[in-house]
């Protein structure tokens, strides 16, 4: 122990400026920062220029993106699963809900109140995650998508109807860029959709293909107006996401989904602001994987605790990185932070939990949890083909409003 | 050994100004520096000297580690408690306690601190924050120019 020499206020306080912050410390305080500070103290001097490169600052960020997190996102999932029938072709949906203190002690299969799955095909949770706990449920066929919004709480739905887009003879209709979001502002839920139409060849029709051509268009519903309407905005992307059905997330009002140019050369962030209706782009950064093209790489665009994050994949491997955005429109603002490998019989992703646990389908159709500090694994005890996972977040809210 | 532990009744810190305070063992459970001083020893009472640390600072973790070692106070009150904990501090207050902490080796405590700077710096500017941990930037204007265009967004 050190000999106790008592100093008067004076000295300690010279003691006291001689003493610089330890990098440690500094680099713990750092840690804590949002991204944006973070880039802007990079210029503060050389060594906080180079954070991202620091190991030690790199850990202590990932910890604290994963365990400082007191949004509450409730503590249910909502799963669906899709079952092959013996000597059919179609398939078993089933939807459970999973509860409980080990994330999946309750599994609760629950019945769906209203009637979608006529021709079990194509059902699926639009962006996972349910939103004041009513989740959009769809159901794509060759022409039209049927949307119904569901509180599985209070067991109220609400049909979404169709647009007059999709009521045209001799045209079908093909989706993208679907999205489900809410506007806090006016209280209101709002569906965003993409269209490309295409033709239904019909011989005993005399309609010129010139009278049935028509551009995409990109329409906006509204549940407080219960109507479709056409937005003037251009969309120059197609959507490049591995999730396929009801891929795209959302988060304060705005959905997001993984894109790429017409000329599927540049991958990019596109996102909605159901608020402002109007369309951002965030670049995705060139330098984001090294040895791997934009374009070859299996993307998976997720949210991660409020973060909006890209889940890629290099195909044939188990190898999967995932990197977050700073902020929205900026490439620069990529931060490449975690890189899950090795684990074998992994086969792809089917949703995000809280604290940044993913579900992975493990070959055989076996789910499985891999929580991304500790990469300790958890079986799910659930199998099923092309399965889908969201949070999901019990509530009364009624979906058309507290006015109604 | 455990029997000599529960042996010891009080603990008497002893600030770098000759400030003394005595506590409970409970109390210093989380100063791992201390606590791994009085596991050597089979006496009842210790007195330990912490030449780092400052009798206002020692008066402020000891009040924090009394709140948060209260097995009657609910998690509510215990928020209230830091948040007003840190309401009251200057920031040069926040540093101190934040070397302290490291000193005795109290991982939460330490944590809650790089939290408040954290906090207290978030918005700032560049130039605030060199002021702030008093580091000179060894950038050639011209690099520092370079960089603050490439890192442009993050002014805004």
């Amino acid at each position: 122990m050190e000999k106790l020499v008592a100093l008067t206020n004076e000295e300690l306080k010279v003691r006291n400026k001689l003493h610089h912050i330890h990098d440690d410390l500094a680099l713990s305080i750092l840690s804590k920062l949002p991204l944006k500070s973070i880039k802007r103290f990079e210029c503060v001097n050389k060594s906080w220029s180079i954070l991202f490169e620091n190991h030690n600052f790199m850990k202590m960020f990932r910890n604290h993106f994963l365990y400082n997190n007191d949004y509450d996102y409730g503590d249910a999932f909502i799963l669906l699963q899709e079952l092959p029938v013996t000597g059919d072709p179609h398939y078993v949906w089933s939807f459970y809900l999973l509860s409980g203190e080990s994330q999946f002690h309750n599994k609760i299969k629950l019945d769906l109140p209203f009637s979608i799955d006529d021709s079990r095909t194509g059902i699926f949770i639009l962006g996972f995650n349910s939103i004041n706990g009513i989740i959009c449920i769809c159901r794509q066929t060759p022409t039209n998508l049927r949307i119904v919004l569901w509180n599985p709480t209070t067991a109220e739905f609400f049909v979404i109807p169709p647009s007059p887009e999709e009521c045209v003879p001799h045209r079908g209709c093909y989706f993208e860029f679907l999205g489900f979001g809410y506007d806090h502002i006016r209280d209101d839920y709002k569906v965003i959709r993409h269209i490309t139409f295409h033709h239904i060849i019909n011989n005993e029709e005399d309609v010129s293909l010139k009278d049935r051509w028509v551009d995409t268009v990109l329409e906006v519903y509204s549940v407080s107006s219960n109507s479709w309407r056409i937005l003037d905005i251009d969309m120059p992307y197609h959507q490049n996401d591995d999730f396929l059905l009801g891929a795209g997330v959302h988060i304060n009002a705005m959905c997001h989904w993984w894109g790429v140019t017409h000329s599927f050369v540049d991958e990019c962030l596109v996102s909605f602001d159901l608020i402002n209706e109007a369309l951002v782009t965030t670049p995705a950064s060139l330098d984001m994987y090294e040895g791997c093209e934009l374009g070859h790489m299996v993307r998976y665009l997720v949210v991660l605790n409020e973060s909006i994050s890209l889940i890629s994949n290099y195909p044939e491997t188990t190898t999967y990185y995932i990197s977050i955005l700073g902020e929205l429109g900026v490439e620069k603002s990529w931060v490449k932070l975690f890189m899950v490998e090795s684990i074998p019989f992994i086969d792809y992703p089917v949703g995000v939990g809280k604290k940044g646990n993913i579900c992975f389908n493990k070959f055989l159709d076996e789910l499985l949890w891999i929580d991304l500090s500790t990469h300790i694994i958890d079986e799910v005890g659930l199998n099923g083909q092309s399965s889908k996972i969201g949070i999901y977040k019990e509530s009364l809210f009624s979906i058309r409003g507290i006015n109604n | 050994m455990a029997a000599e532990k529960s042996s010891i009744k009080i603990i008497t810190l002893i600030a770098a100004d000759g400030s003394v305070f005595e506590v409970e063992p409970n109390i210093v459970k989380e100063m791992k520096t201390v606590q791994s001083y009085i596991d050597e020893l089979d006496q009842n009472t210790v007195s330990i000297p912490l030449p780092n640390v400052f009798g206002n600072d020692l008066a402020m973790i000891i009040e924090y580690c009394k709140k948060h070692a209260s097995e009657e106070e609910t998690k509510e009150a215990k928020e209230e408690f830091d948040f007003e904990f840190v309401k009251r501090m200057k920031s040069d207050d926040k540093l101190r306690l934040l070397q302290a902490a490291s000193y005795l080796n109290m991982e939460s405590f330490l944590q809650f601190m790089a939290k408040a700077i954290a906090a207290e710096i978030e918005n700032q500017s560049v130039e605030f924050v060199r002021d702030y941990f008093q580091i000179e930037s060894d950038f050639t204007p011209e690099e520092e120019a370079e960089l603050r265009k490439e890192n442009e967004w993050a002014f805004k």
